[in-house]
């Protein structure tokens, strides 16, 4: 048995982890063998030392709070308009005359204003791209790869800058749908974060400024410029989604 | 309507369920996930980052966490959200192990002079810091994290034998980095 075989089982030796016949054998190692007993040695001390000095970081304070408060509140993590929101007769065949009388009553004041659904509609296009493999269906790092990969697919060509410099990598594109149309989504990263961004041809052609909003502990940013909607989500902090915003208006006011 | 409030309502209570599970199973692991993340991160601000992902990731996929050893199974989720932070991604093992924890390690240190000369908790930390993440990750999971062989091998998704042989050549690594500092 040569000394390297034995070493790299001492730690199981030490640790008492060796099955009896690979005990034995390097037992019987051992006792001949001086330099490996050293080196065995040389396991505990190390062992003790990490054990007795490695430093014990303390939890930071209201740690467990903020990952509380973190995780979804709601029972469904991508919301979703139930099934009588588009076939609403699926709720009269179920119930009774009175009480579709009575559900058609709550729906009327349920329905939230067309214009507010675009949010909901954002954040569960961004938290389906989270799902494994949904997240870009062009994955590149170069602009000038992803650009290119919309054209034929989208009949206006989204804007597409890496802010790699800046913190924020471009990871890659896909396409996705919002507002019955067919919308170009460019995926950023910032740290662990995902910023999905979508981008389309707007109605109006004014400039609009950013505005934020959150849902479910996401983040929400969008403006208006060079006749194009984009909309930022992500569950990057506020604060960080904001600068991310700011950069890329930035390049797509250089570089219309 | 009657059957969709029906609906919502045992969705909602299914979440409330699932959460009061989540925190009676995994919450009580959250200073073992820190001690890893921030061995791991080396520094605060990361490795809060690191935590919130992984309790976050770990909420999310609870439902195909179907008993067995919450603590592994959230320390699994926390190794792969660090790896996952880094702009490399893939975890930085050494390309011939074989190579590269040998030559590091330093078998022939005295160790008895070792004992007596380092001593010293800052030196010992330093050390560890130092250590290539695989390296660090096996004597953290091992010596403050307190896991089995057995759990480390799922955790870092290695043999046993592997487990083994680099907590071998870890704990060799760091007399060797120690015995480095000693001399400067």
């Amino acid at each position: 048995m040569d000394c390297q075989y034995v070493r790299e089982r001492l730690s199981g030796h030490l640790d008492r982890q060796l099955d009896p016949a690979e005990e034995m054998a390097i037992e019987q190692h051992l006792s001949s063998c001086s330099a490996c007993q050293g080196a065995l040695e040389q396991q505990r001390v190390a062992r003790k030392l990490v054990r007795e000095l490695a430093e014990q970081y303390p939890v930071p304070s209201g740690l467990a709070s903020r990952i509380r408060a973190s995780l979804p509140q709601e029972p469904a993590a991508v919301p979703r308009p139930p099934a009588w929101w588009h076939r609403p007769w699926l709720g009269l065949s179920t119930a009774s005359l009175g009480g579709a009388l009575a559900g058609a009553a709550l729906m009327l004041t349920l329905l939230p204003p067309a214009a507010n659904l675009l949010p909901d509609e954002v954040l569960a296009s961004h938290l389906r791209a989270l799902l494994p493999g949904h997240l870009d269906d062009v994955a590149s790092t170069d602009q000038h790869t992803v650009k290119p990969w919309f054209a034929g697919r989208l009949d206006y060509s989204p804007p597409v800058y890496d802010l790699a410099t800046a913190g924020f990598p471009l990871i890659g594109g896909r396409l996705d749908y919002l507002q019955q149309r067919r919308v170009a989504a460019l995926v950023y990263r910032h740290k662990l974060h995902v910023i999905n961004v979508y981008v389309w041809p707007a109605d109006a052609v004014a400039t609009q400024g950013m505005a934020v909003r959150s849902r479910q502990g996401y983040q929400l940013v969008t403006w208006r410029q060079e006749g194009m909607n984009f909309w930022a989500v992500s569950d990057l902090n506020g604060a960080d989604l904001q600068r991310f915003a700011t950069l890329l208006q930035a390049q797509a006011a250089k570089s219309p | 309507m009657a059957g969709c409030l029906g609906l919502y309502c045992r969705e909602s209570a299914l979440l409330q369920n699932r959460m009061s599970r989540f925190e009676q199973l995994v919450m009580p692991h959250l200073k073992v996930a820190w001690h890893l993340a921030r061995w791991l991160a080396r520094n605060d601000h990361d490795a809060e980052d690191v935590v919130q992902e992984a309790f976050l990731r770990a909420f999310r996929y609870f439902d195909g966490f179907h008993g067995g050893n919450a603590r592994a199974w959230l320390l699994t989720i926390v190794r792969n959200a660090y790896y996952d932070s880094l702009p490399s991604g893939l975890p930085t093992e050494p390309l011939d192990e074989d190579d590269h924890g040998m030559a590091l390690a330093d078998w022939s240190a005295n160790p008895e002079q070792l004992a007596q000369r380092s001593d010293d908790c800052l030196q010992v930390n330093t050390a560890l810091r130092r250590l290539p993440p695989v390296y660090r990750e096996v004597l953290v999971l091992r010596e403050i994290a307190e896991c089995s062989y057995r759990d480390i091998a799922d955790i870092s998704g290695v043999p046993v034998g592997t487990v083994m042989s680099r907590l071998s050549r870890a704990r060799a690594m760091l007399l060797h980095y120690l015995a480095e500092s000693e001399e400067k």
